[in-house]
């Protein structure tokens, strides 16, 4: 039964908090198949394609985590993406998704129901058999009363958008929270250019090129790269979210998209461009010389909202407990302590952040103390490699709580007394006058800075003495020359531009401000009273509005103090800024890192990178407990819809599983990536900002075979490494296990027994290089390539092979020669000169050596660079014997210099 | 030579032209008005008779130069804005050559519709064969008194549009035969399944299902849940 009828069709943008309307409905009954009965079975339509996916789908009544990823379960949940269906596909009940074909759970609707492809709708379909919460007694399959009905509701990456270059060239096609792209895609489907096919695999066409001269690509480009800004906190300047599900106009869409990032639009000469409202420069000054009048009034005061209140659905997690200590024992599920009583119940799923350790993750709460006011929990153990404990510091919040309404208020309070009752002895009142601005969804920070500018812009500063804001009207010659002397003429004055009076023109209100409305007159010609036109060489004149400016009204941080609770630092969902940017000579690379567990998805970077342009690794980082030992790992690899997996085998039926450390590179360029296949391996060869030309590299190695050097680049200019694969057999248990490319190029994934037992497997190999063809590529004392880039960044490489400090030096027996940099003491990754902070730095890691003990190893302890840039290799037994080893370490920086050199 | 933008919201024209904009002794800007009705007849307008300017709309998009006829009584007036307001403006046209049965301005009216009409306007330097300002946008007839007729202009950009656009219902949202679409027949459909040419691509729902027992509808929660909240 669908429910979805004469609902508008939405339009999602960034991260949205959706059911979607329901397309179709069906619980299962008399199939001959008790486990099949009472399974339920529906589709959710989300709005208009195409959309990215999932990051988490839960069932609303049974407050139930489904699934992370749109990917998770082919057998029970489908997301299809709102591409084309394909013409002359049919309805055969065949697709599991992303594509646009008939869903394969049609085969479970009535046989009288016309299957339907959704053609450029995103939607999902779940076919699940879920127990309801705490079902008394015994569940038995043919039981109606025991299986819950489905109610969805998810968090979704919304539409993939058109990304451009400064010339309108498309550089992409990506999910991005980036306002500029959500804003020139609205207007191109709504106004613009609604008719394009939309491919699967090739996405939308590309624009024709009266739709491109529509544009004015270099405001748009400027702007989305201010908003994309990363500022002190580490946030993004401005992100959009917002989900447009109730039919309004384009306008108020557009509204809503201007408001979160502070912009405003203009259309002039044919082309729409989008401008931030940030500091600039004055661009005129008008004196008694070159205006013809001017008046100055502050009535706009008169009606003014003094208190503002910023309604918005909270991206991050409220913060619930303060961390006052996390302890985990050998193997144990972590405690933690609590400041203050916790809300949290066993089973609940939890997010920690502020630790600035692997705890700032997602987990699953264990136990609770079953008193009045717990200080303490225990959580689900997620492996070996978290530090055994960790003191005061950081937040805690529930995951479910993601999107709680807020309205906080920002008032000016000076305002607001200067408009209050005031009577003979009567002190004066607080006059509050409400204006409510909708930030769809967003963080306090992001509308805090919003709200203070909207105040400061309207009112003025909150300061005593209270000085009035000032609007004016002033009139001048439309050829009228700028009085600065820059040669400027009053006709070009756009709204938006930032001007000056002098104190010729107005002594009283000199100043600067910022033109509202501009109003040309062109006094070329009039109707004459015999029906003649009437010319005159009088060019005619120009009238500005104009409002206050100042450039302290842009505000690039809040006070958390002002905000009703704490939000879980860095609880954004996808990945927002923990990636580094490499400028290319059209478009952007990025290259990222992180960890996640078996079975999980990383996020690719959320300011429009397309999972398609991708090249990733992965490597062993922990193990969870699986009290056998390790004889081989069967799978360690990322697969193509970036799920990761490790598992280790222990030849006797034995799997477990751990934590994998993983990089990736991606991008969006026009011209500047080659992607090439060589030896069975797939390559990217960056063109960088400048000219200099790099190259990454990601294949699957046959045990102890060749590297593969592309072509063109040598050994002696390259960093290879290799991570674990899969292996076999060999019939001992493992003392640990390592992978390295060495110094005749031959890749290996090895293990060995302690009793001279060593066997191999094949390995993931790594490959990165660079050409030096413009001769600008130069290597720090420290071993890190360097090379100056054209944006006036700089981008630095290098590979290390470090040993872990807890080592004290003794070398692993099979240490490798590798060719990277060798760091044999103090196991720390070195920056380079002049990159003391290394804000951008990104590593990926994987241990290619381990010291021989007389233990059984039962998996990877530990293997990660921590945020002291300690590099931590390990192994253990699982009976507390921990012995270690070195990591082959590859790093990337591309920043600003933060030391004078 | 045109103005061009910086990407930062300032116009800007070359020295030459800015020294001579003001100057008295050049000639007066003029306007210009280019006009092309939905049924694609074109009209080239100015406040003096003018020829061999180069056209702004032309049918193929080619350059070509044209005459403009003296129709345009009065320079229209534009307000550019910062706010989402929409940028609006009007041109009065002369309603007075032809004959008293029918007026040249009534010609054009009758002949095509004038409503919604694309036009670009340009404020044209006829020595330096530039234009100072250019609007694009759309016309509506505001209103025709006996010797003028009035035309409303807003640009392109005008924001009332329903958005989204679509909505689920049992008609396709699509329009037959265009890209979305991907009909290729010569007879449009009318828009339901059953008429439709190309069902891969039919936009709707078919709600024609009821199942014979209850359910749940799905009850989304708008209030999320915050046991408790440090503050």
């Amino acid at each position: 039964m669908a429910t979805a009828t004469g609902q508008a069709i939405a339009l999602n943008y960034g991260y949205c908090w959706i059911t979607g309307q329901k397309l179709n409905y069906r619980t299962l009954q008399n199939t001959n198949n008790d486990h099949l009965d009472w399974t339920k079975v529906g589709m959710w339509a989300l709005g208009e394609g195409e959309m990215d996916g999932c990051e988490e789908l839960w069932d609303s009544g049974l407050e139930r985590l489904l699934y992370t990823s749109e990917n998770d379960s082919p057998t029970t949940f489908h997301f299809h993406r709102g591409c084309d269906a394909v013409i002359g596909s049919g309805t055969a009940f065949s697709s599991s998704g992303p594509d646009q074909g008939v869903d394969s759970f049609w085969q479970w609707m009535p046989a009288g129901l016309q299957p339907l492809h959704y053609h450029r709708i995103a939607y999902y379909s779940l076919f699940l058999k879920l127990v309801i919460n705490n079902p008394s007694g015994a569940v038995f399959q043919n039981d109606p009363n025991a299986w819950a009905e489905l109610n969805p509701v998810g968090l979704w990456r919304g539409i993939r958008c058109r990304l451009f270059d400064a010339t309108g060239q498309m550089l992409g096609y990506a999910f991005t929270t980036n306002p500029a792209w959500h804003f020139v895609d609205i207007i191109l489907r709504r106004k613009v250019m609604p008719e394009y096919l939309l491919d699967i695999n090739n996405g939308p066409d590309d624009l024709t090129a009266s739709v491109r001269k529509r544009f004015d690509w270099g405001a748009i480009f400027a702007a989305a790269n201010y908003f994309d800004g990363i500022l002190p906190d580490g946030n993004r300047r401005f992100e959009g979210n917002y989900s447009f599900s109730q039919q309004t106009s384009l306008q108020a869409v557009l509204s809503q998209v201007l408001q979160v990032c502070r912009s405003y639009m203009k259309e002039r000469n044919g082309q729409i461009g989008l401008y931030p409202d940030q500091p600039r420069a004055s661009v005129f000054t008008f004196s008694r010389k070159n205006a013809d009048s001017f008046s100055a009034n502050d009535s706009d005061l008169h009606n003014a909202a003094n208190r503002y209140v910023a309604k918005f659905r909270d991206i991050l997690i409220p913060s619930a407990a303060d961390i006052a200590s996390i302890s985990a024992p050998d193997h144990t599920n972590p405690v933690v302590n609590t400041l203050n009583p916790h809300p949290f119940a066993a089973g609940d799923r939890v997010v920690i952040g502020g630790t600035n350790t692997k705890y700032d993750s997602n987990w699953v709460v264990s136990t609770v103390p079953s008193v009045d006011e717990a200080y303490s929990l225990t959580l689900v153990s997620r492996g070996s490699n978290y530090p055994s404990y960790v003191g005061a510091g950081g937040k805690m919040g529930l995951l479910y709580s993601r999107f709680k309404d807020r309205a906080p208020e920002f008032n000016h309070h000076r305002n607001q007394l200067a408009k209050g009752a005031i009577g003979l002895g009567l002190p004066r009142q607080r006059n509050k006058v409400k204006v409510e601005t909708d930030f769809a969804t967003s963080t306090y920070d992001q509308i805090a800075r919003i709200s203070y500018y909207q105040r400061a812009r309207a009112l003025g500063a909150d300061a005593v003495p209270y000085i009035t804001p000032v609007a004016a009207e002033l009139t001048a010659p439309l050829f009228a020359l700028d009085e600065a002397g820059s040669g400027g003429i009053a006709i070009e004055i756009e709204p938006g531009n930032h001007i000056t009076v002098d104190d010729t023109l107005s002594p009283v209100y000199a100043g600067e401000y910022e033109v509202l409305t501009a109003t040309p007159q062109f006094a070329s010609s009039t109707p004459g009273s015999d029906d003649s036109i009437a010319r005159t060489p009088v060019a005619g004149t120009m009238h500005l509005t104009l409002g206050p400016y100042s450039d302290s009204n842009f505000f690039d941080a809040s006070n958390p103090e002002e905000a009703g609770w704490e939000d879980v630092p860095g609880s954004k969902p996808g990945n927002t800024s923990s990636y580094s940017t490499i400028d290319l000579q059209d478009g952007v690379a990025a290259f990222f890192s992180g960890s996640g567990a078996d079975s999980s998805t990383f996020s690719m970077p959320d300011a429009g990178f397309n999972p398609s342009d991708l090249l990733a690794w992965c490597s062993p980082q922990g193990f969870i407990e699986g009290n056998a030992h390790l004889h081989y790992i069967v799978e360690c690899q990322v697969d193509p819809t970036r799920l990761l997996h490790l598992i280790y085998d222990d030849s006797d039926g034995g799997r477990w599983n751990g934590d994998l450390n993983f990089a990736a590179l991606t991008w969006r360029s026009l011209h500047s990536v080659r992607t090439f296949s060589q030896g069975g391996c797939s390559f990217a060869e960056l063109t960088l900002s400048g000219g200099e030309k790099v190259c990454w590299g990601q294949g699957i190695i046959g045990t102890a075979g060749a590297a593969v050097i592309p072509s063109g680049y040598t050994a002696a200019q390259s960093i290879m490494l290799a991570f674990p694969y899969t292996a076999g057999d060999s019939g001992h248990p493992a003392h640990g296990f390592g992978a390295y490319v060495g110094t005749d190029n031959s890749v290996h994934h090895y293990y060995w027994d302690g009793s001279n037992n060593t066997w191999e497997g094949p390995s993931q190999f790594f490959y990165f290089g660079y050409l030096n063809n413009m001769g600008t590529v130069t290597k720090t004392p420290n071993g890190w390539i360097s090379i100056p880039l054209a944006s006036g960044r700089t981008f630095l490489a290098a590979g290390f092979s470090i040993l872990d400090a807890r080592a004290a030096g003794v070398l692993p027996r099979h240490y490798p020669a590798t060719n990277l940099t060798t760091i044999l003491q103090g196991g720390k990754l070195p920056l380079p000169p002049n990159f003391l902070t290394a804000t951008t730095l990104q590593t990926m890691i994987g241990a290619n050596s381990f010291q021989i003990t007389d233990n059984d190893c039962h998996g990877q302890k530990e293997c990660y660079v921590d945020g002291d840039l300690n590099t931590l290799t390990s192994f253990e037994d699982g009976e507390g014997h921990v012995w270690y080893g070195s990591a082959g370490v590859f790093g990337v920086i591309c920043d600003v210099r933060d030391l004078g050199s | 030579m045109s103005p061009s933008s910086q990407g930062n919201g300032v116009v800007t024209f070359n020295a030459a032209d800015i020294s001579n904009g003001g100057s008295r002794s050049r000639i007066a800007p003029c306007s210009l008005l280019d006009v092309q009705t939905v049924d694609g007849n074109i009209y080239y307008w100015s406040d003096r008779a003018l020829s061999g300017l180069p056209a702004a709309i032309t049918v193929d998009g080619s350059a070509q130069s044209v005459t403009y006829e003296a129709w345009l009584m009065s320079a229209p007036t534009f307000t550019f804005n910062r706010s989402m307001q929409t940028d609006v403006g009007s041109f009065t046209l002369q309603n007075v050559s032809g004959d008293s049965i029918s007026r040249d301005f009534e010609k054009v009216t009758r002949r095509s519709a004038l409503e919604g009409a694309f036009f670009i306007y340009r404020y044209w330097d006829v020595g330096g064969e530039f234009a100072w300002i250019e609007v694009h946008g759309t016309l509506t007839v505001t209103g025709v008194p006996s010797r003028i007729a009035q035309l409303g202009a807003s640009q392109l950009f005008s924001g009332q549009d329903d958005t989204p656009a679509g909505t689920y219902s049992e008609s396709c949202q699509l329009i037959w035969g265009e890209k979305r679409c991907g009909a290729t027949g010569n007879t449009e459909c009318l828009y339901s399944y059953r008429t439709c040419q190309v069902t891969e691509h039919y936009v709707g729902i078919l709600n024609n299902f009821e199942k014979n027992f209850s359910e749940t509808i799905a009850a989304v929660p708008t209030q999320v849940i915050n046991r408790r909240r440090a503050l």
